[in-house]
């Protein structure tokens, strides 16, 4: 053995020794401190799919000087990770989780105080049957009022922690003054596949962005006969047409309410359809004393779901009529039943009288078998996102029966923007539990029996990357593919002209009023 | 030896002549460039930097302008870097001693550009603006360096081609400036073979460095618009409308460009010719340091301002502020707040003008967007002043200021959970962490309850529950909030009673007065508070009422001998103000009411 050779041997038995000597164990003699572990995000006793990515966490305790997490199943099986920040395995982690399907997984956290190792009092993991959606997107934003800079529209694999942009206005704005302020929003997908999704761009280079077929092309929606451009959109699961609201939207500012600063309002609001293959938009609501937001489609397309609230307006200077009456401002859930073939929509059917409990909701979304409604429901307007107050409420459709998902929603945390997997079983919502004001997205387990269980944080590789980031995730959409054409694509189609939507005159104005 | 004597006191001469004129002018610039600029020890802050090429200057300058907390901490790291730079263009350049002085023209180029600064101070987006042209620079000059060491040209060009790919995601148009100095000139002018051959694999060689530059920019930073591609990395203050910020940035990069030909050029006069005409050059660069710098007095008193309220030096605000002979809206707003934190509001508040001055700046600049947040802090409106931070920050960049300001107000507002979001970031500061534990006691309800703070809140910014105001000017915001007399407080009937005087506003100014005057009637109601009494009766035309007002203020006292003194100039006034009387009223009443009330409340910019 050559004198090379001896080094390069002692080099790896001594890097096997550090490597050993880090790699964490379960300590021995450790006594059980009788207490409750606090960790962040709250994954404390939550259900959770068998192909998440890892639930790391923190460790909120200031006393400890080291900390083990150990993960056990009821076959022995162990998963250990070190430090205040728990970081598990990928792969470790995931085949716990596959081998634990319909089972549950014990963690217990132990902290060593001096010498001595403590126990806390262990937590569980329940593991639902059912997988989730392997991706889904969402948007950061600055959590703020009137100003946004940069604003990307992201997706994210659940099973690991990958996450790329789909589009960011970095990437065409910011070149000149008129280019500084540019908006990307409300991405929604066909049926949860992303051959078909649309997209807006706002002010610089505005318009829709529509992909048919995994082929973006970019529209103008605004006619002469609408009041703007589409808002908040829903695909239908089946057709090439997509429903928007219109708007107006308008901020007004409270001068001394800690939990509620700001109230968005609509002062004009509709609701239209636009038919993609014909580039036709057809009204669907435009009445002026009446505002209707929030399209979403049932699953089987025969049904077009929103939030409506009829406001006697005097007309003279609508924001400050709405501004100083934001508190009376209350929204049902209305739907119309539409019949693709002729294009007409029946009469409108109010499916939650929100109004009538004192209450207002929004954010209709029927679940994939077509049984529950699931909603927003606030104290009054319809931007749940600055209401506190707001909680997710669900509704049988068959039983007519009406119920606050109270374990899954935490209490007055602006529970709203939600959607179903397609599956039916897991719920994203956003939530500003975390902190009052910077929105995050939560996934909730919502069993085959109809009840619903305790959420769990959007899963991180650092634990406190919620509590760094001066961001807020929005408008969280599920995916069963990741979105596939490229941002330099899209950004090709945005530098285009936009396709001029045409006005569909065929339409017998309707009204519930 | 002597060569090496005469480089080393020039280097000590530039960095004690430099810091010198920094220390004179530039504290308050060094002070406001860190409280805008952001290092935090965490990932989420460097994926935030790291998103575009040429992060690397970024990170660093903002790792280093943090210590310009201390201002002349960071001029002296400034200066010593600026020298370092000295050394390092001497060095890349192989400059003999006789060239020395062109060595010093990139440094004194960045004392430029940073004296350039206007009020963009307050609106850039990028961190590390004050040390990143200067960490990019030292960058580029040892890799000419490093460069220059390889004599065969063609390996010369390969190893800037791969050091070029390697480094520009981290250095930005740095590495490509290295890059192209290093191989071009020797390429072009020492190589061998024909000129036009030459020519043409430099022709090449630049086109492979911008592919690597295009190809890299689209792998490694796919939210980039490649539209800054060949700018990445510069500090970038305001981009728009103020591009001449940058000239001694392109400046620098020109002469960096050109200093082998300059080099050659001058290496054919003679060493004392030679000396003179560097020298020369040098000196141009530095006598038009001053005349590049943004000279502009509200802008320096406003910097002067914001140190002294960061560093919590509040006392020193009002003299500042009093300076101005036309002050920008933000150092008017800024003096009431400290004349009424003195008692003096009612008292001194018209002694200065109230005419105001316009923002000199190329882009919009709003009073409120720079000033906003902290105003409404001061009267204590949490709402409003976490708004306008955010405002800020958002357009922006997180900054250490707006994370103060937002912990603060959350503190008060009673938020624990959103307070640590952001005392957890100040708290892993260097220079803000014993600021952020202070705060964070205050999340103890007991303790925040007996703080003088939360109890002013509860004086000052009383208002129904859902009050609401869309108002975005916080001047007028605030004059509209006191003049409403919903609720009243003993320090709110200051405020309404100045704002009332401010609006001009009568019918709340006699209730607010008549109210003071019953409840202190063994004092003398505030001088202010008497001009406006004697003016408003007597515009009423009621001869009682204004026998009454005369006896309430003092018939015998100077405030009411004064009024009556000039009577008929009010008169006239009230009935047909025209200019002379205008002036003459200027004249004989500076500093009172009647004059802003005759005089200037006409022009008072309200709405910013």
């Amino acid at each position: 053995m050559d004198i090379k050779n001896i080094i390069l041997s002692t080099l790896c038995v001594m890097l096997s020794l550090v490597v050993a000597s880090c790699t964490p164990s379960v300590p021995e003699n450790a006594v059980d401190n009788g207490k409750d572990v606090t960790v962040f995000p709250d994954y404390t006793d939550v259900f959770i799919p068998y192909n998440i990515a890892p639930l790391n966490y923190h460790i909120c305790d200031s006393l400890g000087t080291d900390f083990v997490s150990v993960v056990e199943d009821k076959n022995g099986g162990q998963l250990i990770a070190g430090g205040v920040d728990a970081q598990f395995d990928e792969d470790d982690w995931h085949a716990m989780l596959e081998a634990n399907k319909g089972g549950e997984l014990t963690v217990t956290v132990y902290a060593r105080m001096k010498d001595q190792w403590l126990r806390f009092k262990p937590f569980k993991l329940h593991v639902a049957e059912e997988p989730i959606d392997e991706y889904i997107s969402y948007r950061y934003i600055e959590a703020s009022y009137k100003n946004y800079n940069e604003l990307s529209i992201c997706q994210r694999n659940l099973t690991n922690f990958d996450e790329s942009v789909i589009i960011s206005n970095k990437y065409l704005g910011g070149i000149d003054p008129s280019s500084e302020y540019q908006c990307v929003n409300c991405h929604n997908y066909q049926n949860y596949h992303t051959d078909n999704f649309q997209f807006h761009v706002r002010y610089y280079l505005g318009g829709t962005i529509i992909v048919r077929d995994g082929k973006a092309e970019k529209y103008s929606l605004k006619t002469d006969s609408t009041i703007g451009a589409g808002v908040y959109t829903s695909f239908h699961p089946t057709e090439p047409i997509i429903a928007y609201s219109l708007s107006h939207t308008v901020q007004t500012f409270l001068i001394n309410e800690a939990n509620h600063k700001i109230e968005v309002l609509d002062t004009l609001s509709d609701l239209v359809i636009y038919h993609i293959d014909t580039n036709e938009i057809q009204i669907v609501q435009n009445s002026f004393n009446s505002f209707e937001t929030y399209p979403s489609w049932s699953p089987d397309g025969k049904y077009l779901y929103y939030s409506s609230c009829y406001f006697e307006l005097e007309g003279k200077d609508t924001h400050y009529e709405l501004a100083n009456h934001y508190d009376n401002i209350r929204y049902d859930i209305i739907r119309q039943a539409y019949d693709a073939k002729t294009r007409q929509f029946g009469e409108p059917d109010t499916v939650f009288k929100a109004k009538e409990l004192g209450k207002s909701a929004t954010h209709a979304r029927v679940s994939p078998d077509g049984r529950y409604l699931l909603v927003s429901v606030g104290d009054f307007g319809n931007f749940q996102l600055h209401h506190l107050e707001s909680d997710l409420y669900v509704k049988d459709l068959q039983t007519d029966s009406l119920r606050p998902l109270s374990k899954m929603s935490a209490m007055n945390r602006a529970e709203s923007y939600h959607v179903w997997s397609s599956n039916g079983r897991w719920i994203l919502f956003s939530t500003r539990r975390e902190d009052g004001t910077y929105t995050r997205l939560y996934i909730g387990y919502f069993d085959k029996d109809g009840q619903d269980h305790k959420a769990f944080a959007l899963p991180q590789y650092d634990p406190l990357y919620n509590k760094k980031l001066l961001k807020a995730f929005n408008l969280g959409e599920f995916m069963v593919e990741p979105v596939k054409i490229s941002q330099q694509e899209l950004a090709d189609v945005i530098r285009k002209e936009a396709v001029p939507a045409k006005f569909y005159s065929n339409y017998e104005k309707r009204t519930n009023k | 030896m002597k060569k090496i004597q005469t480089t080393f006191i020039s280097l000590v001469a530039f960095a004690i002549i430099t810091f010198a004129y920094l220390a004179v002018t530039a504290q308050d610039l060094f002070y406001v460039a860190q409280a805008q600029d952001l290092f935090v020890y965490d990932h989420t802050h460097f994926d935030l930097i790291s998103e575009q090429p040429g992060w690397l200057a970024a990170y660093v300058g903002s790792f280093l302008t943090q210590f310009a907390y201390y201002p002349l901490l960071g001029i002296t790291l400034f200066v010593a870097l600026l020298t370092l730079l000295v050394g390092l263009v001497s060095w890349a350049f192989r400059l003999p001693s006789h060239l020395s002085p062109l060595a010093l023209v990139p440094s004194v180029l960045v004392v430029m550009f940073v004296m350039g600064w206007d009020y963009g101070i307050f609106s850039s987006r990028h961190y590390g603006n004050l040390f990143s042209p200067i960490v990019g620079l030292m960058c580029s000059m040892l890799l000419i360096g490093l460069l220059n060491l390889l004599k065969k040209i063609w390996l010369r060009c390969g190893c800037a081609l791969i050091a070029f790919a390697l480094l520009y995601p981290v250095l930005g148009v740095y590495a490509f400036l290295a890059a192209v100095i290093g191989p071009a000139y020797p390429m072009l002018m020492e190589g061998e073979g024909e000129f036009m051959l030459r020519r043409l694999y430099a022709g090449i060689m630049l086109f492979l460095f911008v592919m690597v530059m295009v190809i890299e920019v689209r792998r490694l930073f796919p939210s980039f618009n490649d539209h800054f591609t060949v700018m990445a990395g510069l500090p970038y203050m305001d981009y728009f409308r103020t591009r001449g910020t940058w000239m001694p940035i392109y400046i620098i990069g020109a002469f960096l460009f050109f200093l082998p030909v300059i080099k050659d050029l001058l290496n054919k006069l003679s060493p004392r010719v030679a000396t003179i005409i560097s020298g020369i050059v040098a000196l141009a660069a530095v006598i038009i340091v001053p005349i590049h710098r943004f000279n502009d007095s509200n802008f320096s008193t406003l910097l002067a301002v914001e140190h002294a309220y960061g560093v919590g030096e509040d006392e020193k605000v009002l003299e500042l502020c009093v300076q101005q002979e036309k002050p920008i809206r933000s150092l008017i707003l800024y003096r009431n707040i400290e004349l009424w934190k003195r008692g003096q509001l009612l008292d001194k508040m018209f002694q200065y003008t109230w005419l105001s001055d316009t923002i000199h700046s190329q882009n919009e600049r709003m009073n409120t967007h720079i000033v906003g947040a902290r105003v409404y802090q001061q009267y204590t409106f949490w709402n409003f002043s976490y708004r306008w931070a955010v405002e800020r920050m958002v357009k922006n960049k997180p900054s250490y200021t707006d994370l103060q300001i937002m912990a603060h107000d959350v503190v008060y507002n009673h938020e624990p959970e959103l307070a640590d979001k952001y005392l957890s970031k100040l708290e892993s500061t260097l220079f803000y962490k014993d600021w952020a534990n202070q705060t964070r006691r205050l999340l103890d309800v007991s303790v925040l309850h007996k703080d003088s703070v939360w109890l002013l809140h509860n004086q000052i910014c009383v208002v129904p529950q859902g009050a609401i105001d869309n108002t975005e000017f916080c001047e007028y915001m605030l004059m509209k909030h006191f003049t409403n007399l919903y609720v009243n407080t003993e320090k709110r009937a200051e405020q309404s009673l100045a704002a009332a005087m401010v609006m001009g506003n009568e019918d709340v100014f006699w209730q607010l007065c008549l109210a003071t005057y019953r409840a202190h009637s063994d004092h003398a109601l505030p001088r202010h508070v008497q001009e406006a009494a004697l003016l408003f009766a007597y515009k009423r035309q009621n001869q009682n009422l204004f026998q009454q007002i005369q006896l309430m203020v003092g018939k015998d006292g100077s405030v009411c001998q004064q009024f009556l003194r000039n009577q008929d100039l009010f008169a006239r006034l009230l009935s047909q103000p025209n200019q002379a009387d205008m002036t003459t009223l200027a004249t004989l009443c500076p500093g009172t009411y009647w004059n802003y009330y005759l005089n200037e409340s006409h022009s008072m910019i309200v709405y910013d």
